[in-house]
């Protein structure tokens, strides 16, 4: 006797993606699935509120106009509050200019208070807290959030908590429906407690950033209300050289590729970047071990990574996954260091350093 | 120049036994250099003087330990302390570690004294503090007349421990002068820390079909390879470092 093999779906259903892999969809016809698709996508519908009751107020920085992954956190997680509890508003003040191309709606912030006052930009944090503190009043917000940041957020969350007299939660590394947690006694224990007025929190209380709808995101320049002189003040940046590179904002990094140190140091000198490189340049000597980039090494969050001459092994990758924007210099385009960055040449690496080089000094 | 020390107990990270907190001793490390006998306020638990006996050993003749049962309120009895032995500046680490660790105490002493608070200071020289800000920029301010400054977790740990010094420095005990009230976190409860987390997110509406639908209209993987000449790559990269702010617009 012999069984018949019955195919679950026929095969020559479904299509072959531009990836080269093939799709079925069982439910649908699925011709015509490019126009299907980015009609759906493109309209989100609209989150509005009949009645409020509740308002959550979120107060984040801007850095040179864009907004943190940290603070979209925080925003997705004020959000989500806002759905479980239901009649829920949030607002965000945010402190300096942002871009335009910026999509409050896509973050989903119902209305926005910007504060663009030029003394915000200086160290004038009791300044910055009596601004939260009288939106907060105004508002009769049920909690303000924060993201632990070093670039002031953590200090002005303590600050408006201390001078409101409201319930803290600091380094929150997780928030449910109805509990918040955080590390303590040296990351010994974990105290939990209910959710607590003001919030700041750390890095990964969420793993999803986008919303399946949109909001109104009405915005409105908020005065400080309160005249501040600014500090003398000096804010600098140390060389480019002495650097840690955990700390770095922006990092060229040497690989195997790179034949010529001193065209890659030349390169970056007149970028003003700090110097890291792969495992075999820094085994080579090439480069010292404080400076090698990866699972074994340091793990860089610069805003641009510069890779020249890397193929860019697993290990490598590890030590890149928080760069917000990779450029990859190769001449091997199937390399994998292509694949993660955002922008990839393919050229010859000292070929191209030169030409950069070029560039540069004709510019000086 | 009067300068005040505020000292927690630290926990090791390993063990879990009392030890100095490195940030508190970053703070020494900054005290010792305005004056030679900076006063060190601890305010704590008499059993735990052995511990504290490492500050000492970090070269100093005297600590103050204000006597607080365990799990009481110690802002109460700091400012209180403070208010009777006024300083020029009060240092204290940015946070605890081996405690509540929240990092409030610095902001309820200076709320509760009506100073400025200048936080992640790295080093004070010349009237100037200057401040940590992360990706390598410092911010030097000028110290205000009276203050408190918290000192940043990168801050240098300057100070050699010597064993005498430990041994022969001189444990003051006061009494609190304000009666204990209870602590400022009651709704903490503490557990042995267990790995992983929950992550927060919005229960999804959509059906099977959307969820497909969106996976494929994202594209997988790379960006845009740039495959002409060096000039016209190099071009495109430089409008992109400028974009960022990464470079002057002149070069």
């Amino acid at each position: 006797m012999s069984i018949r093999r019955v195919n679950r779906f026929e095969q020559e259903r479904g299509f072959i993606t531009a990836q080269g892999i093939k799709r079925v969809a069982r439910a649908r016809d699925v011709s015509g699935l490019d126009a299907q698709v980015s009609q759906q996508v493109k309209q989100k519908p609209l989150k509005s509120l009949e009645q409020v009751e509740h308002r959550l107020l979120v107060v984040l920085h801007t850095k040179a106009g864009e907004v943190s992954t940290l603070d979209r956190e925080v925003m997705y997680v004020a959000r989500a509050l806002a759905e479980i509890q239901g009649a829920t508003e949030v607002h965000a003040l945010v402190f300096g200019q942002p871009n335009e191309g910026l999509s409050w709606a896509d973050y989903g912030v119902d209305r926005l208070h910007l504060v663009t006052d030029e003394v915000f930009d200086h160290y004038v944090p009791q300044a910055k807290a009596a601004a939260v503190s009288e939106l907060y009043h105004e508002l009769n917000a049920q909690r303000v959030l924060f993201g632990e940041s070093e670039l002031g957020d953590s200090d002005l969350a303590r600050r408006f908590a201390v001078r409101e007299g409201l319930s803290f939660g600091g380094e929150l590394y997780e928030v449910t429906e109805t509990s918040v947690r955080r590390a303590s006694g040296n990351q010994r224990y974990q105290a939990q407690s209910e959710l607590p007025q003001v919030m700041a929190l750390e890095a990964g209380t969420t793993g999803d950033l986008d919303l399946e709808f949109v909001t109104a995101a009405d915005s409105s320049v908020a005065s400080a209300g309160v005249s501040v002189q600014a500090p003398q003040e000096d804010k600098f940046s140390l060389p480019s050289g002495d650097i840690p590179l955990v700390e770095a904002d922006f990092v060229i990094s040497a690989g195997n590729g790179v034949a010529n140190m001193d065209t890659f140091n030349r390169l970056a000198e007149l970028l003003d970047a700090t110097v890291g490189g792969s495992r075999v340049v820094v085994d080579d000597g090439k480069l010292p071990r404080e400076r090698q980039v990866g699972a074994t090494g340091q793990i860089v969050k610069a805003s641009v990574y510069l890779a020249i001459g890397i193929s860019g092994a697993v290990q490598h990758l590890q030590g890149i996954k928080d760069c917000n924007y990779v450029i990859a210099v190769n001449n091997d385009e199937s390399c994998d260091m292509v694949k993660r960055a955002d922008v990839s040449v393919i050229a010859d690496a000292e070929e191209w350093m030169q030409g950069m080089i070029a560039k540069l000094e004709a510019a000086q | 120049m009067k300068v005040t020390v505020l000292l927690s107990l630290g926990r090791h990270p390993k063990s879990g036994r009392p030890m100095l907190a490195p940030n508190d001793a970053r703070a020494l490390a900054i005290a010792k250099k305005l004056t030679d006998r900076p006063r060190l306020v601890h305010v704590g638990e008499v059993a735990q003087q052995s511990v504290l006996r490492q500050y000492l050993g970090l070269g100093f003749e005297q600590l103050d330990l204000i006597e607080s049962p365990d799990g009481q309120d110690i802002c109460g009895a700091l400012i209180a302390d403070l208010k009777g032995n006024p300083c020029d500046l009060i240092l204290a680490g940015q946070n605890a570690t081996g405690q509540d660790d929240t990092g409030l105490v610095p902001y309820i002493v200076a709320q509760g004294l009506g100073l400025d608070l200048v936080d992640r200071a790295l080093s004070i020289a010349d009237g100037n503090v200057t401040q940590f800000l992360p990706k390598g920029q410092r911010r030097v301010l000028p110290l205000p007349s009276q203050c408190v400054v918290t000192v940043s977790d990168k801050a240098p740990l300057e100070l050699e421990y010597v064993a005498r010094r430990a041994r022969q420095g001189r444990i003051e005990i006061l009494k609190p002068e304000s009666a204990p009230t209870a602590a400022l976190y009651q709704g903490w409860q503490l557990e042995p820390k267990q790995p992983g987390r929950k992550r927060l997110t919005i229960q999804s509406n959509a059906s099977g079909w959307d969820r497909f639908a969106k996976r494929m209209n994202t594209t997988g993987g790379g960006g845009e390879v740039l495959k002409g000449g060096v000039d016209d790559s190099a071009d495109k990269i430089l409008s992109v470092l400028r974009e960022k702010k990464l470079l002057s617009d002149a070069s």
